[in-house]
């Protein structure tokens, strides 16, 4: 393993830059704001990820220097722990996975700060936001810069908590503070299973109660993830209450990654997210921290490779949530609502890929999802700047030639996510299904196909969902007020140039990663190959070959069509009347996936319901039956005290009393004996002499 | 002459001592039955010294003790008269049965 | 035999002299009869060959407590009620007490002791010296320290030091010290 790396100095800087821009923002942020003003704020911020994102191109460049199989660069700052044979350090390691992960949240998250510069300048605290900006960064970054789990969960904490202060960063409004809870409750959960799976997996690697005589050595103890690639091979064959260790493992680190990531049944939190500023919906809830899951799980490939069961409760969870999100899209009204189930339904295509083994796949929908859908928040902020706040695309309508950038970025990034070709989707999205379609599963024979057949679906439905929110919002009549229609105008040029960039990735972004088909180098594959060699050994192709990849790529490319051409024979031209018929005779269903199928309504009913229901029981036991017995304790207590008293002041005083009485009399009779005479001291003394003498005599007689 | 009736004379010797001491009423003569009772233990001394070892050849322990019992009689006797003489001083008095501040 | 009947009548000296001390009248004869006594067993030591210790008996004791003695029964009584200067009390319970003491010892020396043999006269004085300048040198350091102690609590004890009231009144208590 040593000699398959280099050691390098320079990594820590990547997180440390946001550290000290957000401890600058954060701590006299508010002073620049006052005194010099709001662009400093911004401008620092800036020029912290921009930094970052320089010198990890530098450590990318270093990497694309060195032979693939030495592509791997550690910068060891300091022992963290160190408990006998257990080790874990504050390291950071950039190999070809984590070098694409620190580019796309560098970049697009750069990106982001660019266009946040214009976004935020109307607010009161600049400095506050761009601060939780930077530690965003920071986290994100430790997170995926982390050459072990225990780190790598700090940082999975560290976005958490972002998370959370940038849903509720206007606290004021009460709805988005509760929306900031709710994704912190709701990741906390998650969280749990992720901790329970690290807590799994030391147990598991330092012998567990197997009976095997498995012992652990002192280097198996040890999370670091070079290191447990060899040492997790340990786990094969062990048993929890006749399941599999590592499937154990694996599904507790999955639930974490569902918290994290929003996939069923812990999605909830990412909808109600959008309550935050839509650059952080961007950076945060589309393009980088959500997908942490993802990353996680590509991460730990060669454990999630040991339990098929694990990777086929991935796959099924990731395909089920990408459909059931595309379908509550239909009819969402809200545009970041919209966004919102889409991102909720395109981490479910990232997962379907992690989950059928091509990890290579997933990562890559992962990187090309994160320009296009941030393209598409980056631009439904514009929207939403140009119609002076308003959200509700029912209310917009005719937007095209009033801000042009904003609209051809968007139907860029559009014609992207819905995977026609050449746009990135396509290519990433459909390496997705060809491998969950092609991959054999040892567990159930007929799970490719399943999953494979809602990816399909949901991959339909993104193509209409997508296409409905362009006509409604673009095109047709304008439905806002006068008002608000005077006001419309496109963004500053630090939004449209965010825009610009964003919607070029997301045209070009697909093509390092063609498919073999075309005899093209698939760039992107080579890349992440040294990462990935393990695990891609041990999965096999069901041999579909090449005609039916060609079949099935054209079948997508069909499907995306044909989500484009149901989306304009309803919604063509902005009109709304079509759709408003359909949904007459469709009522039942419309309410079900308008109201995202009561599953709020459900976890409310059942989750959050009973709870209360049960602090009021026992409110109400703690009310009647407890404080009855704790008075009635109360007053058994004053009663056996007042007893108690008595028999203190009477019995025990009283002896007291005698034994001090008898004792002052017998000192005024046995004070008589001090004469104060030499002779009747020495009388006694040599009395006792005698007496010990002629004992002592005795006794020694008797014996 | 044996050790045995150089131990009856020191017995002898310690046991007037012990009547002296218990009698009198004058401090000084307290004071000399103390010494008859250290002379006695002094004599106890010397006779298993003298009797234990060879000729010429004592064992010298008990010697020593003798010779530090002189010393340490020497220097009692010193403190105890100079005491008795400031006693005298201020109460006018040796009588130890007249002295009794210590009563009760 | 000779040395046997010499011990006997040394012994019976010395035994005679402590009885008159202890039961004298007279604190003068008291005095003078516990020199007595103090010869006669300066002459058992040299009898049982502790020539040394014979010396050091008479020089200290003879010599030096028997007149701090006399000075002592000299300073604290006036000549002329000396004859009554040496009471006895409770001579009868003293006398059981004493009695009972000295039947137990003899007892004790008569039955528990084997007997030894006679020594020889040759004198051990370099012995004890080397002893007590070697093996009893501590014990020895000791004893000069706590003779310098006692010499200096004597003369402080017995000064003679004017009433500290007669002192404080004429002065006006500023000089006290």
């Amino acid at each position: 393993m040593e000699g398959t790396h280099l050691n390098v100095g320079f990594l820590w800087l990547i997180p440390f830059f946001p550290l000290i821009g957000a401890l600058v923002n954060g701590t006299v942020g508010w002073l620049l704001q006052e005194r010099v003003g709001k662009w400093l704020n911004g401008v620092i911020a800036n020029v912290a990820v921009w930094a970052s994102f320089v010198t990890a191109a530098a450590g990318f460049l270093m990497l694309v220097g060195q032979e693939p199989e030495r592509r791997m660069l550690i910068d060891h700052v300091y022992s963290w722990i160190s408990v006998g044979g257990f080790e874990v350090a504050v390291s950071f390691t950039m190999d070809p996975l984590s070098a694409v992960m620190t580019l796309v949240v560098t970049g697009v998250g750069g990106l982001i700060h660019i266009y946040s510069v214009g976004y935020i300048a109307h607010d009161r605290s600049v400095w506050r936001y761009f601060s939780y900006l930077n530690l965003f960064s920071f986290a994100m970054l430790v997170l995926v810069l982390s050459s072990n789990l225990l780190l790598m969960f700090v940082g999975w904490e560290g976005v958490g908590l972002c998370s959370y202060l940038l849903i509720g960063f206007w606290f004021g409004d009460v709805e988005k503070a509760k929306a900031g809870m709710k994704a912190f409750v709701v990741n906390r959960i998650g969280d749990f299973g992720f901790l329970a799976g690290i807590m799994f997996l030391l147990w598991g690697m330092a012998g567990g109660w197997f009976s095997s005589g498995y012992q652990a050595s002192e280097s198996v103890l040890s999370f670091d993830f070079t290191t447990m690639a060899h040492t997790v091979q340990g786990l094969a064959g062990k048993q929890v209450l006749g399941i599999s260790l590592a499937t154990v493992i694996c599904v507790s680190l999955f639930v974490g990654a569902t918290g994290k990531s929003a996939q069923i049944p812990l999605y909830v939190w990412l909808p109600d997210a959008m309550a935050g500023p839509t650059p952080v919906s961007a950076l945060i809830h589309a393009a980088t921290m959500v997908t942490a899951g993802v990353y996680m799980i590509a991460r730990l490939n060669y454990l999630y490779i040991m339990s098929p069961v694990a990777m086929s409760i991935v796959a099924g969870t990731g395909a089920l949530t990408a459909l059931f999100a595309a379908t509550i899209g239909f009819t969402q009204r809200d545009i970041k609502k919209v966004l919102a189930y889409s991102t909720v339904s395109q981490l479910g295509f990232m997962f379907i890929g992690v989950g059928v083994g091509a990890f290579t796949a997933g990562i890559f929908h992962l990187m090309t999802h994160a320009f296009f859908k941030a393209c598409l928040f980056l631009g439904s902020g514009s929207v939403i700047h140009a119609m002076s706040g308003e959200q509700d695309i029912f209310k917009m309508g005719g937007l095209r030639k009033k801000i042009p950038i904003t609209f051809w970025t968007f139907l860029v990034a559009t014609l992207a996510i819905a995977g026609f070709p050449p746009f990135a989707a396509f290519f990433s999205k459909d390496e997705i299904l060809w491998k969950a379609f092609d991959t054999a599963n040892p567990v159930i024979p007929w799970w490719p196909f399943a999953v494979w057949t809602l990816g399909a679906i949901a991959a339909l439905g993104t193509a209409f969902y997508m296409f409905r929110l362009v006509y409604i919002t673009f095109f047709g009549e304008c439905r806002a007020d006068e008002e608000t229609r005077h006001h419309i105008h496109e963004s500053p040029r630090t939004m449209t140039f965010a825009l610009i960039v964003l919607a070029l990735l997301s045209t070009v972004g697909g093509w390092i990663g063609i498919p073999h088909l075309f005899h093209l180098p698939n760039l992107f594959e080579h890349w992440l190959e040294p990462v990935f060699e393990h695990s891609a050994a041990q999965l096999q192709s069901r041999g579909a070959g090449a005609a039916t990849e060609w079949g099935l790529m054209a079948f997508s490319v069909l499907l995306a069509f044909a989500g484009w051409l149901a989306a304009k024979q309803i919604y063509g031209g902005g009109r709304l009347d079509k759709a408003q018929a359909i949904v007459a005779r469709i009522q039942g269903l419309y309410r079900w996936s308008y109201h995202k199928y009561f599953v709020d309504e459900f976890y409310h009913a059942v989750v959050v319901e009973p709870f209360l229901a049960l602090t009021r029981a026992l409110f109400w036991i703690d009310q009647h039956i407890v404080d009855r017995l704790v008075n009635l304790a109360g007053w058994v207590t004053t009663a056996f005290s007042n007893f108690d008293g008595a028999i203190d002041k009477y019995v025990v005083d009283g002896a007291v009393n005698i034994v001090g009485d008898t004792l002052i009399g017998a000192g005024r009779y046995l004070k008589k004996i001090q004469t104060g005479r030499l002779q009747d001291y020495l009388y006694v003394m040599v009395a006792g002499v005698l007496l010990v003498i002629l004992l002592s005599r005795l006794l020694a007689g008797s014996a | 002459m044996t050790v045995q009736s150089v131990l009856s004379v020191a017995a002898i010797l310690f046991s007037l001592g012990l009547y002296c001491v218990l009698t009198r009423k004058n401090a000084v003569s307290v004071l000399m039955g103390v010494e008859l009772i250290l002379n006695a233990a002094n004599l106890n001394f010397v006779a298993f010294s003298s009797f234990t070892g060879t000729i010429g050849a004592p064992e010298v322990a008990g010697r020593v003790f003798a010779v530090m019992i002189i010393v340490l009689a020497a220097a009692e006797a010193a403190v105890a008269l100079a005491i008795i003489l400031a006693i005298f001083r201020r109460m006018g008095t040796v009588e130890v049965d007249n002295l009794n501040e210590l009563r009760e | 035999m000779v040395n046997t009947l010499v011990f006997y009548c040394v012994a019976a000296f010395t035994v005679a002299a402590a009885g008159v001390t202890a039961f004298s009248h007279n604190i003068i004869r008291s005095a003078f009869a516990l020199l007595g006594a103090l010869i006669g067993v300066a002459g058992l030591f040299g009898m049982m060959g502790a020539d040394f210790l014979a010396v050091v008996q008479m020089m200290v004791y003879v010599g030096g407590v028997m007149v701090l003695v006399l000075f002592a029964v000299m300073l604290t009584h006036r000549i002329r009620d000396i004859t009554i200067s040496n009471q006895s009390m409770n001579p009868g319970t003293a006398a059981v007490i004493a009695g009972s003491m000295l039947g137990l010892l003899l007892f004790g020396i008569w039955r528990g002791i084997p007997g030894g043999t006679q020594p020889g006269y040759e004198s051990a004085a370099s012995l004890i010296g080397e002893n007590l300048l070697s093996a009893y040198l501590p014990v020895f350091l000791l004893a000069a320290i706590l003779l310098f102690a006692v010499m200096v609590a004597a003369v402080v004890i017995a000064r003679h030091r004017p009433h500290p009231k007669g002192v404080g009144s004429n002065q006006g208590g500023e000089e006290q010290a």
